[in-house]
């Protein structure tokens, strides 16, 4: 166990310059984790306060992004488990409540991985290379997990369309 | 076949704001014990655990090997006056905590801590809040009592809790069991006479300075200079940490000043119980709240 080969510098501004490019992704993908955007900024400015005090422990700064959006996604899920006010009205699963209720019930109804792969997906717009480096699952894993989220998304989509 | 990226992007579309606040992540990353000040806004009675995961802080780099100046009995007694609880006992500690912030905030809370063998309960007192949390040894889940609502809340940790993992003494009784300790002399806090036992760390922060009574050789103070522990309810990745009392807690090869904390420990009460069926029970934190049931 030893100390990071990067110049502190280095990591900092790389963790910088990503926040910079990519903070509208961040804070879409913790949206619809955290189903509020205020939320979902918080889980980011955190998540991105954390990765600065513990940039210590990168060693290669090519890993700067998924280590990035792991950090994010953990401080998420944690967010979500987090003990809440009782007095605090129950957020929705994704996003603010409104249009398709169908899908977005059947989204909120998905399993916790197929629901952060679909998300990492479509509002992050990660590869599957990246996802499964995020989740740390196999990319063959993260292609049939999006799949199967797709069909149960589609299919609430349909049931939408036919009502 | 219905496409869902759009039906997708309906239900969370691109957010309107295109940058963020970096400052903001700065001043974040600079206090994170401000952590628990900005979840209050959305939670009022919540877990404290960040908040006892300070007492990582008092952490030190166990990796020395500092000479010894000092006479080695006063380092042998100081270790056997903190020997780590047999199987069957209970240690109690009562702490308060204070810490100082690199610009010039800090805070005081009051931490109890009640360690069987099976299972843990730590209570803590901070800003006018009481929480209440405890578990088993050996898992990463646990209980939190929410007061005002009677309820215990689902936690996790984000380590598996170790016995040595909760006891802010254990990493001072293993530096002094495998020599990375000296006797700095007598000195005195709060007209208490103590030994100074230094705690370095060459290369590698933190280092400590640990105070035992001149007599009893019982705890009395850890002092330590560091960056705030990382370990709280967010389990954020770290591939490169060394695991102490209530957390994680990133080395540090030359800490910049602006990131360093004070952290002073000082010992009220450091108490082997024994396993009586009384003393049992204030470990199960479900036993001290027999009428609240899990949310």
């Amino acid at each position: 166990m030893g100390v990071s080969a990067l110049p502190r510098d280095n990591v900092e501004s790389a963790i910088e310059q990503t926040y910079r490019q990519d903070f509208p992704r961040f804070l879409r993908l913790a949206t619809a984790m955290l189903g509020d955007a205020d939320r979902g900024r918080d889980a980011v400015q955190e998540a991105f306060a954390r990765a600065l005090r513990s940039r210590e422990t990168l060693r290669d700064r090519q890993r700067v992004g998924g280590w990035l959006w792991k950090t994010v996604v953990n401080v998420c899920l944690a967010e979500k488990r987090r003990p809440r006010d009782l007095a605090t009205t129950p957020e929705p699963e994704t996003g603010p409540a409104g249009e398709w209720p169908e899908v977005r019930a059947a989204v909120a109804a998905l399993p916790e991985r197929q629901r952060a792969v679909l998300f990492l997906r479509h509002y992050a717009d990660l590869d599957y290379v990246q996802i499964g480096d995020v989740l740390g699952i196999e990319r063959g894993t993260v292609a049939a997990t999006l799949h199967a989220a797709h069909t149960k998304v589609r299919e609430a989509i349909k049931e939408a369309h036919d009502a | 076949m219905h496409d869902v990226r759009p039906v997708l992007d309906q239900l969370v579309p691109q957010p309107d704001e295109d940058a963020g606040d970096w400052n903001d992540v700065l001043r974040r990353a600079a206090d994170p014990l401000a952590l628990v000040a900005r979840r209050r806004r959305h939670v009022p009675a919540r877990v404290g655990l960040l908040a006892a995961a300070i007492a990582a802080a008092v952490g030190v780099a166990l990796t020395l090997s500092a000479p010894w100046r000092g006479a080695p009995s006063v380092l042998e007694r100081a270790a056997a006056a903190i020997s780590a609880p047999a199987g069957n006992q209970i240690l109690h500690e009562d702490v308060v905590v204070k810490w100082l912030a690199p610009h010039g905030t800090g805070g005081t809370m009051k931490l109890q801590l009640w360690l069987g063998s099976r299972r843990f309960r730590v209570r803590k007192e901070h800003d006018g809040q009481t929480t209440d949390v405890g578990g088993t040894i050996g898992k990463t889940a646990g209980l939190s009592y929410n007061r005002p609502y009677d309820v215990f809340d689902p936690v996790s940790f984000p380590f598996t809790i170790a016995r040595t993992s909760l006891d802010p003494a254990s990493f001072v009784r293993s530096a002094l069991a495998s020599g990375r300790a000296r006797n700095a002399g007598k000195t005195s806090i709060a007209g208490r006479q103590v030994i100074r036992i230094v705690l370095d760390a060459h290369g590698l922060s933190p280092a400590a300075d640990y105070f035992v009574d001149a007599q009893t050789y019982e705890p009395v103070r850890i002092s330590v200079r560091a960056v705030a522990p990382n370990a709280s309810p967010l389990s954020v990745p770290l591939a490169d940490a060394i695991e102490l009392p209530y957390g994680y807690f990133p080395r540090m090869a030359k800490p910049e000043p602006h990131f360093l904390y004070l952290f002073v420990y000082d010992f009220t009460s450091y108490t082997y119980l024994p396993s009586t069926a009384a003393n049992l029970k204030l470990t199960d934190i479900r036993a001290a709240h027999p009428g609240a049931k899990i949310a």
